[in-house]
């Protein structure tokens, strides 16, 4: 009882530090937004040419999966720092004098991003009941089929993210910028992995998506009128081929053995944590290691140096022609800044990358060694613009002469640097094959990702935005060609057009962020 | 020089005001800001320092308005914050240069500067290592150097000698009178014996406002023949700290001693005692809490 009293406390003060802040509201106004365009028709699940009538069971398997996909993939990252804040905060450390154990402060952690989780979903499902009435097919709401999936499907799934989430905190490697790449390749990775593993085809109510559940489920129901169905199951936005005709879907008969699958994801979650606490630290700074430390507190102290004697303190007056503002030494400055805790394997690979442009014929190039080079120093780039806030050293910088246009055009050349240093192979490959038109898609491709990362930074106090952002650019626009997005031009003639003047907008938004940072 | 500060406020929410009405005029030497917590003194440096806006009022340096200018002061201008955070991947050296970079200071006058530093904030011998791994007390003479990277003209320094040690403290006081004569260093703390050994002015503040903004020996001068001292019974101590501002207590074997700070004679044994500037402090700020 004490303990369960415990859990509740922890989880509350967090879910209520976390609601009480403004980037809450982001959260939900973004849920809202794809509530919209669920609404306008920009969003929707289709299965080959049917779609189900828009019914409580419909709308709510639909909301469900919207759900279990976008925050499923991107609630990991707004959920995912809970325990950091409390490293960063201090209040950790005090919790660790006290008799807390660790799976207790694990699941209550656990608890509050759950907590967090759902309430993303609850306005998912409001805006769920808005689009059934606003379709008007079917305006009869019938409570329980509209709440079973967001239930038994999206709840457990929630579970598990929130637990993930704690786990990668818990783990000191998984801790920064490496853990959100690791879940956002790894969701990308095991979504098809579910939907072709026989054993989950065999038992689908244990893939924690559920969509082969309901995949399955309404694929019968289509089936069973439509003999003609091909199987397709399709959750999309624009790329979506209309459906023409519509059936009646009245949701899952929820059998005993669904239940029990879809619980038993809970218990995992459950059982997660409870593995996440043998590799949780308890703030203890003696067990994370130096040498990834953010925090001046957080790593193996220094000796302090040894006083000596007790000289008279002195200090030679500068003259005034010592106040020469140097650009080029404020570039160096910042190249420092960015390049500077990184180990010897991470320049080798670099190196390695850089010799694969190189040597690679052109086409492979665009395709394959090109992206790879534009992913790996994604760390590098998303502290551009953030590290002031991050570090808390901003009272300090902000204070110097000129900030604006002293340092943020230094921070933005110097990730222009490190682009064109990791993007050299693939130029002087380009050059030599004279392809201009790849050459011109790199230049306005090194141009964006500084700016990009110098607005997200800037905007958003975090490397965070950035890393999600242009994972999720990098995967659909080079890698899978969606309209628009490949500013690589992988496979085209890229769109220097479209994303020279957006990174121009980009910077301008980043100074405009910074002078408002400056002002308050 | 000089920094003038004419009705200067800050306002954090419709009904709260962090600072009001603050007008000070502050010339070349060592102002000391003594004030409770939350009495506004951050919020005062913060605004100085360019850092936040104010609602109302301005501040000039040498008739140049800082609120419209901030960089006419940037460029002379120390900031150590209360609360600040350094790269930890960085050394102090490579801290300090990109620092000296940032104010504008060129490589070869930098490099000596932050040598004298390092030497004078007894840092040489871990110059080399991240600041990751530092100390509070070591990140915080990482802060007090930087803060002197360039010469400054107006020193601010908040809450300088926290997590310094008893020996880099008493060493940080003789730096800040040394390099008080031709700039102004204002110094805000706790520590009343921080402000006692260096400051040649003092400003109290409390919510938000200015109380008294006078020299030591004025201040202390005001407060001549309100201190009292008195031995009591021990039992009697919380009925007196009900009834009286409390400076001090010594306990004794006859009973405990105690330091009144009043305007009139507490009882007919009290006798007149010589006052200090802990006794100033609760005189102006005590009673008025």
């Amino acid at each position: 009882m004490k303990s369960a009293r415990i859990i509740y406390q922890l989880a509350r003060a967090d879910f209520l530090e976390r609601v009480r802040r403004y980037s809450f509201l982001v959260m939900l106004g973004l849920v809202v937004f794809l509530g919209y365009q669920t609404a306008i028709g920009n969003m929707s699940l289709e299965l080959g040419a049917y779609r189900g009538e828009f019914n409580s069971a419909w709308v709510g398997a639909m909301m469900s999966l919207i759900g279990t996909f976008f925050i499923g993939w991107f609630g990991f990252y707004l959920v995912k720092g809970s325990v950091a804040r409390d490293r960063e905060t201090g209040v950790g450390q005090i919790m660790a004098t006290t008799p807390l154990t660790r799976p207790l402060y694990l699941l209550g952690k656990w608890l509050s991003n759950f907590a967090v989780l759902m309430s993303m979903v609850g306005v998912l499902a409001l805006a769920g009941i808005a689009i059934q009435l606003l379709q008007g097919e079917n305006t009869q709401i019938q409570l329980l089929e509209f709440l079973d999936p967001f239930v038994f499907i999206v709840m457990p799934l929630m579970a598990l993210v929130a637990a993930l989430a704690v786990l990668f905190e818990s783990i000191s490697f998984l801790q920064g910028g490496f853990g959100n790449i690791v879940y956002f390749f790894a969701f990308i990775m095991f979504l098809p992995l579910f939907m072709e593993n026989d054993t989950l085809q065999k038992y689908p109510a244990f893939e924690p998506m559920g969509l082969g559940l309901l995949a399955g489920e309404m694929g019968d129901t289509v089936r069973a009128i439509h003999p003609d169905y091909d199987g397709s199951f399709t959750l999309g936005g624009g790329i979506v081929e209309q459906a023409t005709t519509t059936f009646v879907w009245n949701g899952i008969a929820w059998t005993p053995e669904y239940l029990f699958a879809r619980f038993a994801l809970i218990f995992f979650a459950v059982g997660l944590i409870l593995f996440a606490a043998l590799f949780f630290d308890r703030f203890d700074p003696s067990r994370s290691k130096p040498r990834k430390a953010r925090s001046a507190s957080s790593s193996e102290p220094t000796p302090a140096s040894t006083p000596q004697a007790f000289p008279a303190p002195h200090l030679t007056p500068l003259n005034k022609s010592a106040n020469r503002f140097s650009f080029f030494t404020v570039l160096i400055a910042e190249l420092k800044l960015l390049l500077k805790g990184q180990r010897w394997w991470w320049y080798a690979i670099s190196l390695g990358i850089i010799v694969a442009c190189f040597v690679s014929p052109s086409k492979v190039v665009r395709e394959i060694a090109l992206p790879i080079a534009w992913i790996w120093p994604i760390l590098i780039w998303s502290s551009i613009g953030n590290r002031e806030v991050y570090n808390n050293v901003q009272q300090l910088t902000f204070s110097s002469a000129s900030p604006l246009w002293r340092q943020v055009p230094a921070q933005w050349l110097a990730g222009w640097i490190v682009t064109l240093l990791v993007s050299i192979g693939a130029i002087s490959r380009f050059l030599m094959d004279g392809d201009t038109v790849g050459l011109l898609a790199l230049l306005s491709g090194t141009i964006f990702i500084p700016s990009l990362a110098l607005a997200s930074g800037v905007w958003s106090g975090t490397s965070k935005l950035f890393e999600i952002l242009y994972m999720v650019i990098w995967y659909l626009g080079p890698l899978n060609n969606a309209p628009g997005l490949d500013f690589i031009g992988s496979h085209g003639n890229g769109r220097p057009e479209f994303f020279i003047p957006l990174s121009i907008a980009l910077v301008a938004f980043a100074f405009f962020g910074r002078a408002r940072q400056l002002q308050q | 020089m000089q920094l003038n500060i004419q009705h200067l406020g800050k306002q954090y929410k419709r009904d709260f005001w962090g600072l009001k009405d603050f007008s000070l005029e502050i010339k070349p030497g060592i102002l000391g800001l003594l004030g409770p917590n939350g009495a506004g003194k951050s919020t005062f440096m913060r605004m100085l320092a360019t850092i936040t806006k104010p609602t109302e009022g301005s501040i000039k340096w040498n008739e140049v308005d800082v609120v419209k200018q901030p960089d006419a002061l940037r460029d002379v201008l120390g900031y150590l914050p209360q609360d600040f955070g350094v790269y930890p991947n960085l050394t102090a050296v490579e801290f300090l240069e990109y620092m000296a970079a940032i104010k504008g200071l060129d490589a070869v006058t930098a490099k000596k500067r932050i040598d004298e530093l390092l030497q004078l904030t007894n840092l040489v011998q871990a110059a080399k290592r991240p600041l990751g791994g530092y100390s509070g007390g070591m990140k915080q003479r990482v802060g007090i150097a930087q803060a002197l990277l360039n010469d400054p003209q107006l020193l601010i320094v908040d809450e300088p000698t926290v997590g310094l040690d008893p020996e880099e403290r008493v060493r940080f006081r003789n730096l800040l009178s040394d390099l008080s004569g031709e700039r102004i260093v204002i110094l805000s703390t706790h520590i009343v014996s921080d402000v006692e050994a260096t400051a040649t002015h003092i400003a109290l503040v409390n919510k938000g406002q200015l109380l008294r903004e006078a020299a030591p020996e004025k201040l202390l001068q005001e407060l001549e023949g309100k201190v009292w001292e008195w031995m009591i019974h021990s039992d009697d101590l919380p009925a007196l700290k009900q009834k009286h501002i409390i400076s001090g207590t010594i306990r004794r074997s006859d009973g405990v001693q105690v330091r009144v700070v009043s305007s009139t004679q507490p009882t007919a044994e009290a006798r007149n005692a010589s006052p200090n500037l802990e006794d100033a402090y609760l005189f102006f700020i005590g009673g008025k809490q």
